[in-house]
This record gives structure tokens, C-alpha cells and sequence, in this order.
């Protein structure tokens, strides 16, 4: 029998699942289907577009589905996605406490190691049905209009969505504990996101900030990458790195400090800092 | 040092041993609080609104940390063995909050389904029929006291050793509140202790074995409700049909401070403890009104402090 805490998260998560994977879904099965028709006019559209303007918007292939869903989906596909990892991430952990329910779920004989690895697999499973409806909104339509022999490397670079939405969503929760705040940490990464999305945009027409790639959250997305046959293996294992280390400071964090009633949390005194 | 988390049988329900928490602000929430609750025992844990009681209550289920000090559960540090005390505890929290979208019975199952092979289904109906908790209706549609019924019944219906609740009657009308005493009476009775916070005395006063009494952090008094009720501050405002002098009162038993009004056809009594004889010597008289009423809490507390009741707590009667 499917345990209760986890099932409890399932639930949680069901709207959004379906929200999210039918919607993100339904809008690339609506560019794909209009790839056919619509390749040429944006092949020459974009021939004659000034260098530095194609650059901003993504240069792509228009003529091969790769090149085409680079631009048309891929390109902005990480933000949108991370949209949700940071609403759900945020309220991951601290969701219950600023909602008072946690009190009531921690009386419960369960441990706290307990809660937060089943709510962070809930997530994890959440996401992969969230990229799994999107990516067969892809799938389906591919395989009507005849390219169905692309189906590999799209499986990749919806695959390369999830390390990257784990890690944001696992950043959220973690400053979300540690501001006491869900909004708090969803604007500070939300702004973090955001600022690299444009001057990664940007890195399409100067050097500099074409340099300065490692510092962009957004790169650390090989989606498009994984497109061309071109994944770089070094944000990708940075990105594994650090979902495996966000996530064990989430629950390191969250088994070692006091729990919020009613959103008021006093900033934590780590258990090891002052029980001899 | 090891914490050792085995739990010795004879070990008392509860143990708090200078149990402290301070927050970054640098308030203290809780002063080296150390009482020891037996097993079978109702204790009250009585207290003004913030005044620490929840901030106990809490420590006790590990949803806080201790700043020093220790409490203890049927010999298990709360801290360190934390799941295993909850196995055996049930908690009503103060701030009760229950998953809004759920409906009442799936918030049961849910909470039966941590606690498999603890929960009777036949208990849990008999719990919502003497609640009137329709089981059918999302706990948003709930009112408050709806609410804390769906909170009682939670934290009751595992029969657990003991019963841990914060202010469990508030928002609760009379009836119903009396039921819940009567079911506190009754998890008594089959074996668990309860230990309970409030502030109102006269419900400590109808259910409770002993009281503990907090203020600002700290613990002032721990009484048998014997005492509290043999101590009891009772005003009367009695309005006589014709004046009388205040030595008529002066002198009985448990008077404490008289004055008159309205040239002694009104007069005011402070009686601590049984109010027999000051009735009896009211009845002599004609009466035209007579109210009688309990101080505040923080009355209750000042009186206590004057009769020196503060020393109490470090002697027998905190530790059973």
C-alpha cells in the first residue's frame, strides 16, 4: 500500500501536475503541428534578420525540428518550468508551516527525515509527470507529421529539464527556510532567473557576456545542447552536484531547527550549536 | 555525553529538567521549567496568553529545540528519540490547522493511516457522534469549533499513553465542552495521562489532578486542585434592602477585603476559599441582588503570589 504521507503529497501536487503538463503539453503540440507549414517563412524570416537581433532571439535551423523547437520552445521552456519549481519548491518544506499545518503532521510518529524526503520525492515525481505530458505533447504530434526520427535527442533534452527545474526548485526551498519566507526566496531566485535568462539572451551578440556564462543559472540547462549533440558535461554534473547538496541541506537543515507556527519562524540555532 | 533513549517502565509520564528556550531575539520563551507529571495523572498547565504554555507544549513534541534543559516522555528524551515519543502521544496543537482542501474523515484516515493498528474506526464514530462532527464536510467548510473538534478527535482517537492538548475547549460552546472533559475523564480512566494547557481555572478546576501555573516563562506554582479550589478568590457585590456596618462580615471565615457603597446597602467581598459562612451571614439580612464572579487569571496569579505559593514549586508537591 502506497504510503499515506507520500500519497498525501501526490495529492498535493495533482492540479499542478495536470496544470502544467496539459498546458505546457498542449502548447508544444501546437508548435510542432505547425512546424510544417510554417518552417520556410520562418527560414527566410530569420535569414534577413541583422545578426545581432537573431542572436538575441536564438539562432536556429528552421528547416529541421531541432533547430525550430530550439527557438520555439526550448529557448524559454527552462523559465517557464522554473515558474512552477519555484512556487512548489518554495512551499515545499515551508509551505506547511506558513499554512500551520506541520504542528498536526509532526505530532504524527513520523521523523522529520521522514516528511521531508517523502514531500521532495513527491516533487521529483511530480516533475518527471510534468515533463513526461509535456515532452508526449511533442511525441504525438511528431510522430503525425512524420518526425519521429528525432525522438532520441528530444527525450534528452526533455530528460535535461529535470536536474535543472531539481535544482531550482531545491534552491527555493532552501531560501525559503532560510528566510522564513516563501516569497522571499522565490524573488530572490526569481530574480536571479530572470536576470540570467536576458544577459544569457544577450550573449548572442557580445563576447563578454558570452564569458560570462558560468555564472548564468540559465546555462546550466543543456536542453538545447543536447539538440545540436552538444552537451557540456560540466554544467551538467554541476547541476547534478548541486541538486544532491541542496537537497541534503534542505533536510539537514529542516531536521535541525525549530518549527514555524503560523509562518513565524525565529531563524534557527542548529541543534549542534548548542546542545553539548 | 549519549542520551539514553530507552525508556525504563517505571519511568514517569513526564519529566522536564530545567527545560529553557530563548529565541535569537533574545526572549525568553520558557526558564528552567522541572515538574514531573506520574503516569494516570490530569495535569493542568495554567497560564495568561503568552505566558509560555504552548511554547512547552511544543518542546515536548520536538517541534522546538531546547535552548538547555531536558524533557523527557515515559523516560525518552523528546529531542532525541522524538518519533518513538510521538508513537505514544497524541497532541492537540493550539493553532490547529488541518488540511483545508481534505474532507474531515480523509484527515482521519490520513492520520490513522502514521499510526497503523492504533486507530478503532468504531472509537473514531463514537468520538464524532458525541462531537457532532460530520465527517463528510472539507475542513475549510468548518467553523472554529468544528475545527477543534476534528483537532480533539485526532489527537485522542489512538488512545495514546498520553494526551498532550493546547487549550483543547477554546471556541468550543458549553456543551460541547463538557463532553470533552468528560472525554479526557474517560482516556483517564482506560490508562493515559493527560496533560493539558489553558487559561481558564474553572476548567482546570473540573478535570484536573494537579496545576501548574506559568508566568512569563516561568513556572510560579504547582497545587493540588484541592488547594487552588481551597484558595479560590470569590467576589460577591450584594445589595442589602438596608444598610448594614462591615463588621458584620469582618472576621468570618475566608474574608479578604470588604467596602461598602451607597451608605453599606451595597457592599463588596473578597472571599478566599469556601464562601459558607459569609452566605450564611448574608442570609440574615434582606437581600435585593447578589452577584457573585471569579477574578482574572492574573488576579488568581497576584493572589497566589501574596499567600507565598511560589516557594511551592521547588518543594513536594512538583514532583509526584
Amino acid at each position: 500500500m502506497l504510503d499515506p504521507l507520500f500519497r498525501k503529497a501526490m495529492q498535493d501536487f495533482r492540479g499542478q501536475v495536470l496544470g502544467w503538463g496539459l498546458g505546457m503539453g498542449a502548447m508544444l503540440a501546437l508548435t510542432v503541428a505547425l512546424f510544417p507549414s510554417v518552417a520556410e517563412l520562418y527560414g527566410e524570416f530569420f535569414d534577413e534578420l541583422p545578426d545581432a537581433w537573431a542572436g538575441f532571439i536564438g539562432e536556429g535551423d528552421f528547416s529541421t525540428i531541432e533547430g525550430f523547437l530550439s527557438v520555439e520552445f526550448f529557448s524559454y521552456a527552462q523559465v517557464a518550468f522554473a515558474v512552477f519549481a519555484i512556487l512548489a519548491g518554495g512551499a515545499l518544506i515551508v509551505g506547511e508551516e506558513t499554512n500551520g499545518t506541520m504542528d498536526l503532521l509532526l505530532s504524527q510518529p513520523v521523523t522529520r527525515l521522514r516528511v521531508a524526503v517523502t514531500k521532495l520525492t513527491a516533487f521529483t515525481v511530480s516533475l518527471v509527470l510534468i515533463v513526461g505530458i509535456t515532452a508526449l505533447g511533442f511525441a504525438i504530434p511528431a510522430i503525425l507529421i512524420g518526425e519521429a526520427s528525432s525522438l532520441g535527442r528530444f527525450a534528452n533534452a526533455f530528460l535535461l529539464l529535470l536536474p535543472f527545474e531539481m535544482m531550482v526548485a531545491l534552491a527555493a526551498a532552501m531560501l525559503a527556510q532560510l528566510f522564513a519566507s516563501r516569497l522571499a526566496g522565490g524573488t530572490i531566485l526569481a530574480g536571479i532567473l530572470v536576470a540570467s535568462y536576458m544577459l544569457d539572451a544577450l550573449s548572442g551578440v557580445s563576447q563578454v557576456l558570452v564569458d560570462m556564462r558560468p555564472i548564468y543559472l540559465t546555462s546550466y540547462f543543456q536542453g538545447v545542447e543536447a539538440l545540436n549533440g552538444d552537451v557540456s558535461w560540466v554544467y551538467l554534473g554541476v547541476s547534478l552536484i548541486a541538486v544532491g547538496v541542496l537537497a541534503i541541506a534542505n533536510v539537514v537543515f529542516f531536521i535541525r531547527r525549530d518549527i514555524a507556527v503560523g509562518g513565524v519562524l525565529h531563524l534557527p540555532k542548529l541543534r549542534l550549536l548548542h546542545r553539548s | 555525553m549519549a542520551t539514553d533513549t530507552s525508556a525504563p517502565n517505571d519511568a514517569p509520564a513526564i519529566e522536564f529538567d530545567g527545560l529553557t528556550k530563548s529565541y535569537g531575539s533574545g526572549v525568553l520563551a520558557l526558564d528552567s521549567l522541572t515538574l514531573t507529571v506520574p503516569h494516570g495523572e490530569i495535569f493542568g498547565f495554567l497560564g495568561p496568553n503568552g505566558a509560555g504554555k504552548s511554547t512547552t507544549l511544543r518542546l515536548m513534541l520536538d517541534l522546538l529545540r531546547p535552548t538547555s534543559g531536558s524533557v523527557r516522555i515515559f523516560g525518552i528524551d523528546c529531542n532525541d528519540g522524538s518519533a518513538e515519543v510521538r508513537a505514544r502521544v497524541g497532541y492537540l496543537p493550539g493553532d490547529l490547522t488541518v488540511y483545508p482542501n481534505m474532507t474531515v474523515q480523509a484527515s482521519i484516515d490520513l492520520f490513522s493511516g502514521l499510526r497503523p493498528g492504533r486507530v478503532s474506526e468504531a472509537y473514531v464514530n463514537q468520538l464524532c457522534d458525541r462531537l457532532s462532527l460530520d465527517t463528510t464536510l472539507r475542513n475549510r467548510e468548518l467553523s472554529h469549533g468544528n475545527k477543534q473538534k476534528v483537532g480533539i478527535v485526532l489527537a485522542v482517537m489512538a488512545k495514546a499513553e498520553l494526551i498532550i492538548l493546547d487549550e483543547p475547549t477554546n471556541a468550543l460552546d458549553p456543551l460541547v465542552q463538557r463532553e470533552v472533559l468528560q472525554i479526557l475523564r474517560e482516556v483517564r480512566e482506560q490508562g493515559s495521562t493527560v496533560f493539558f494547557s489553558s487559561h481558564n481555572l474553572p476548567e482546570v478546576e473540573r478535570i484536573c489532578d494537579r496545576v501548574g501555573m506559568i508566568r512569563n516563562g516561568k513556572l510560579i506554582a504547582v497545587k493540588r486542585i484541592e488547594d487552588v479550589v481551597s484558595q479560590r478568590l470569590t467576589v460577591l457585590n450584594v445589595r442589602f434592602e438596608e444598610p448594614l456596618a462591615l463588621d458584620a462580615f469582618l472576621g468570618l471565615d475566608g474574608v479578604k477585603e470588604t467596602f461598602r457603597n451607597d451608605e453599606g446597602r451595597e457592599i463588596h467581598l473578597e472571599v478566599s476559599g469556601e464562601v459558607d459562612a459569609v452566605v450564611k451571614a448574608i442570609a440574615q439580612h434582606r437581600v435585593l441582588a447578589i452577584e457573585s464572579g471569579q477574578p482574572s487569571l492574573e488576579e488568581e496569579f497576584l493572589t497566589l503570589y501574596e499567600h507565598g505559593v511560589a516557594a511551592e514549586v521547588t518543594g513536594d508537591d512538583s514532583v509526584a
